[in-house]
């Protein structure tokens, strides 16, 4: 495992899919530009004995195993914190890069923002510009949130909560979402029929996560908060309260 | 004298409620009822229409793979009867929450929570008397934090007990209640 000079994390739960992060993994070595600033952080879990399995020769992998059942919240959070990259992508393992050069492509556009403010994403040949299912953000995003995303989300609107944050960034007068159309990470999703319907898709139940979604509203305003106010006062002026890390009180 | 003119079902449990006729006025419990019914249905359909605005504007939509007329309207359909099950859970529990605290004495808690569970949780103060102190996050202007909030940090000031006015999210509400160091035995969940 290299974790100095990682540029960009890609965060992977998964499970039972082994045919599918082989997949990904094999187009993430035919278009990625520099491999040595790529890292791979793959949740499995502890019973899914096939999945303890996945490696890449060609890849930097940290692999974590963690119980069954756990909220997609909480593995994004543990990729998270066993990552390295200055950005992280959230992905999942029905995904499959496209873009020669991608990576380059995703640093050019996230360091046009100095302050490393900024929502990334590409084009998953479904939902385009809609919808950031495959989210980009800066380690210095989640430190000022205090979080990449919240632990309750089973399986959905993990994507739909960073965009609805950058989107309140966006009224608070900072335009910090960055859409590559021409960047495409193809979502393999068997709703748009590229492929079978499996026991990751079967199971979820999504009135949780709406509801949930729906709860956190108002925290959402707040975040963006956050982010204006570090936008604003710049890193220097910006104190951090111990253990939470959020802009301080006055 | 007194006499009954009613009977309700709440519950599952047939009660009565005997509404009684004192000097010419109605019994104040009565109206009380009442007026506590119609505070929680006013934050029940205030809530309900909320989550339908958030789910037609906020919720991302697949463009493709489209589903006809009636798929939408049975998702529709589907998303509001799950949330009026969720608001209605969110009414009994925190009923259920006040009588069990009001059992105990307690007569004055924190809440730290949702803006509309706080709400459902105000109204029923009105039928069960438990002073109610909202606790609010505060992020750097005094704007933030509402008129009736006070900060988070209260919480840990005064040796209250705090209502996590939510049924999600539980897990971070409680951590955060707790680093601003409040102690767990003072956490009380409405699930």
């Amino acid at each position: 495992m290299r974790s100095a000079g990682v540029q960009i994390s890609l965060l992977l739960p998964t499970r039972g899919r082994v045919a599918l992060v082989q997949r990904l993994f094999d187009s993430l070595v035919q278009t990625t530009d520099d491999l040595q600033k790529l890292e791979v952080v793959v949740y499995v879990d502890e019973d899914d004995a096939e999945s303890l399995k996945i490696d890449h020769p060609a890849l930097s992998l940290v692999k974590i195993v963690g119980r069954a059942g756990t909220t997609m919240g909480n593995m994004n959070r543990a990729c998270y914190d066993a990552s390295h990259g200055r950005y992280v992508m959230l992905i999942n393992d029905d995904v499959v890069f496209r873009t020669q050069g991608w990576d380059a492509r995703v640093r050019e556009a996230a360091t046009r923002y100095p302050d490393d403010i900024a929502l990334v994403y590409g084009n998953d040949s479904d939902q385009g510009e809609a919808v950031p299912t495959f989210p980009i953000v800066s380690r210095t995003v989640c430190d000022v949130l205090g979080e990449i995303c919240p632990r309750g989300y089973r399986h959905l609107h993990i994507e739909s909560h960073l965009l609805d944050i950058f989107k309140q960034l966006a009224r608070l007068g900072y335009k910090r979402i960055c859409y590559l159309d021409d960047v495409i990470f193809e979502h393999m999703h068997y709703v748009v029929g590229k492929a079978s319907i499996d026991l990751t898709y079967a199971k979820r139940s999504q009135r949780l996560d709406d509801i949930l979604f729906i709860a956190l509203d108002d925290e959402r305003v707040f975040k963006a908060k956050f982010l204006a106010r570090w936008i604003e006062a710049g890193r220097s002026n910006c104190s951090i309260e111990a253990g939470t890390q959020r802009p301080s009180a006055q | 004298m007194s006499r009954s003119i009613g009977l309700w079902f709440y519950n599952n449990r047939k009660i009565v409620l005997a509404v009684t006729w004192r000097k010419g006025c109605l019994d104040m419990r009565f109206l009380k009822w009442v007026w506590v019914r119609a505070l929680l249905t006013k934050t029940f359909l205030k809530t309900l229409a909320r989550q339908l605005y958030l789910k037609l504007t906020k919720f991302t939509r697949r463009s493709s793979g489209a589903i006809d007329f009636f798929g939408k309207f049975a998702a529709g359909y589907d998303f509001v009867k799950s949330v009026s099950m969720y608001n209605w859970e969110v009414i009994q529990r925190s009923r259920l929450c006040l009588k069990q605290l009001a059992a105990d004495n307690v007569q004055e808690v924190f809440v730290y929570g949702e803006r509309d569970v706080t709400e459902v949780l105000y109204n029923l103060t009105f039928e069960i008397p438990i002073k109610l102190n909202m606790l609010g996050e505060h992020y750097k202007t005094s704007n933030d934090v509402a008129s009736h909030e006070l900060r988070i940090e209260t919480g840990a000031a005064r040796p209250l007990k705090v209502i996590i006015a939510s049924l999600v999210n539980i897990e971070e509400r409680t951590m955060r209640l707790c680093e601003m160091g409040v102690d767990n035995r003072r956490i009380v969940l409405l699930s």
